[in-house]
């Protein structure tokens, strides 16, 4: 099992290497001369001020040694200056990252809390009302956009009913809490009727495998059977779809922590945008990325834990 | 098996019983049977014919400022009311349907294309092209689409063509790896190796045997790729970063109405409802495509 797991790991680097690339292409893409944009708020430069900074910061040198200046920096954990705030982009994130990540680790739960049991209920009662039911929420689910919904509940559990603040993040832990509600709410949609389909169909295969057939065959009870026996074979593709759809829950966390005013990367990076702090946008991308492959590395060691299959391979 | 057929029904012509009926005569009138098919195409069907008749419905020009009618309540002369400008909402939302239309549209098309024609050639001819194309895949999946669309459309400017070329070159990767995936498979099922037998070229191959098989899932994912993409399209605009002012669109119309949240609800309200609206049609669409068009799920 070690060999898998080192195997996995190895096999992530020439992605993350790829992931750099792409944001190191990304950078060079902007059009426009970098020096004037860093100095964009600045007075007018002249020509031989623009050398030098450009000296400065190796803007002269070939691609390919700029590229590998790029890595070791980031290496470093050295993403360069912030044009907006003049200090370290690694710092900026790292202050604002946790924020994500409470955001959306609350949201999967959310999405776990709510989807799995509707899925698995309207696989038990497949057919009936509670199933169409079920099925016509996980539809309204993939068809609402997110951020609209945010809205909706601002404007319900905010202004009409004064329940929960609707912009911002709390100090104390209470205030941050009730802070954490509407954003988390939101951003769960993203995931919530797909999961609850996916939650649905994975029970159903299972429910009709030879094994769970045996077991109600043998006089186990309907309980027995379906909560010992078939639910644990089906949270494995749940975990799939979770750990596949991770990263666009990550996309709907930049639009609905704009919405909410809430301090994560997403903002961060929209607000950059604006104040074209270019640096601050590329290394929150590449940030975002190697979210999403730490996490898809995370649930491939999982698998490894809770299906015996793969680690005898 | 014929003298059974003749037994159970002598009186019925032969070739008649046993023509079985084929695979999109079967798939149509699944489709049409479904219910929420028809719906989804009804409702499409108005929501296209409100874009292209825009000028003759909508009561007043969505782009007609008038200082002195602004942040009007619904009324009878202004249905949903009046934006910060004066201008008429609900004119705005019948020309929002045109722009969210084309952009679902256009980025389905574009990473229709795309997608499929790389997936059958990495499928396809394997080696070093499959492999550069699938590592490109790998690092474009790698970012959350949406952010990997932002940033794009960040780096080139905020502009709806700018925002359509961005979904589109972010969602070929989806269509390129379900296509190769079923290329692989069908290279090997013994009617491909037959063509290749008696010398079909690879050209031929691709035309006649890989692209008719893998047009079913294709037009599955291309039908809830437009939904996809009009979502994804409405919240970049409601960042700013898709169709900008004063262009009548719902994400951005909702962007507008956050400031009069509280004096004008129905603002952050209609539009919405109208994304939904548009984007449940095109899912019922979807699913009945699915259900009619995927063999395994047929029972």
């Amino acid at each position: 099992m070690k060999k898998y797991i080192l195997r996995r790991v190895i096999l992530m680097i020439p992605l993350v290497f790829g992931v750099t690339t792409a944001t190191f292409a990304l950078i060079h893409l902007i059009p426009g001369d970098p020096v004037e944009l860093m100095m964009s708020n600045a007075r007018q430069l002249t020509q031989e001020e623009i050398h030098r900074i450009r000296e400065k910061l190796g803007l002269n040198d070939p691609l390919p040694v700029q590229y590998v200046r790029y890595l070791t920096n980031l290496l470093k954990g050295d993403m360069g200056i912030s044009v907006r705030s003049r200090s370290d982009v690694s710092y900026e994130i790292t202050q604002r990252l946790p924020d994500t990540i409470i955001l959306t680790v609350t949201s999967i739960c959310l999405v776990l809390v709510l989807a799995l049991p509707i899925g698995i209920l309207s696989a038990l009662k497949r057919g009936t009302w509670i199933d169409t039911a079920a099925m016509t929420f996980a539809l309204f689910g993939v068809s609402i956009p997110a951020f609209w919904f945010g809205i909706m509940l601002m404007l319900i559990f905010g202004l009409y009913l004064d329940w929960l603040p609707t912009v911002g993040q709390g100090k104390t832990p209470i205030e941050f809490a009730r802070s954490l509600i509407l954003p988390s709410v939101t951003l769960s949609l993203v995931l919530l009727g797909l999961v609850t389909r996916v939650a649905r169909s994975s029970m159903l295969e299972v429910l009709s495998l030879d094994y769970v057939r045996t077991a109600r065959a043998k006089g186990l009870g309907a309980k027995w059977v379906n909560f010992r026996h078939a639910l644990p074979n089906a949270l494995i593709p749940i975990l799939t779809i979770v750990s596949g759809q991770f990263a666009a829950l990550l996309g709907g966390a930049v639009v609905i922590e704009k919405v909410f005013g809430w301090p994560g990367i997403g903002r961060l990076a929209v607000d950059a945008i604006f104040a074209r702090d270019y640096l601050v946008v590329t290394n929150t991308v590449l940030v975002f990325a190697l979210m999403v492959i730490v996490v898809n590395l995370a649930t491939d060691i999982l698998y490894t834990y809770i299906d015996p299959r793969i680690r005898f391979q | 098996m014929a003298e059974n057929i003749v037994e159970l029904a002598p009186d019925v012509e032969l070739t008649e019983v046993i023509r079985p009926k084929s695979f999109s005569v079967i798939a149509a009138q699944q489709f049409i049977r479904n219910g929420r098919a028809l719906l989804g195409i009804a409702v499409l069907l108005v929501l296209v014919l409100a874009a292209v008749f825009a000028d003759q419905i909508a009561p007043y020009d969505p782009y007609k400022t008038n200082y002195t009618n602004v942040k009007q309540p619904p009324s009878a002369e202004h249905v949903i009311g009046t934006d910060e400008l004066g201008r008429d909402s609900f004119s705005r939302l019948i020309y929002g349907a045109r722009v969210s239309l084309m952009i679902g549209v256009v980025v389905s098309a574009f990473s229709t294309t795309i997608g499929v024609a790389l997936g059958v050639v990495a499928g396809f001819f394997g080696g070093k092209v499959d492999m550069v194309i699938m590592r490109l895949v790998d690092i474009i999946m790698s970012f959350p689409l949406l952010v990997l669309a932002i940033a794009l459309v960040a780096v080139f400017g905020p502009s709806l063509n700018n925002l359509m070329a961005a979904l589109g070159f972010v969602y070929w990767v989806v269509f390129t790896r379900l296509v190769r995936g079923m290329v692989l498979s069908l290279r090997e099922t013994e009617y491909i190796v037959g063509a290749r037998a008696i010398g079909a070229t690879d050209f031929a191959i691709i035309f006649n045997h890989i692209l008719p098989n893998v047009f079913p899932v294709v037009v599955v994912l291309a039908s809830f790729s437009v939904a996809e993409a009009i979502l994804a399209a409405a919240a970049l605009s409601y960042l700013g970063l898709g169709a900008q002012p004063p262009t009548a669109e719902w994400g951005s119309m909702l962007s507008n109405a956050k400031e009069l949240m509280r004096i004008l609800p129905v603002m952050s309200i209609a539009p919405g409802v109208a994304i939904m609206i548009t984007v449940l049609a095109i899912n019922f669409i979807g699913d009945a495509l699915r259900d009619a068009l995927d063999p395994t799920l047929r029972h």
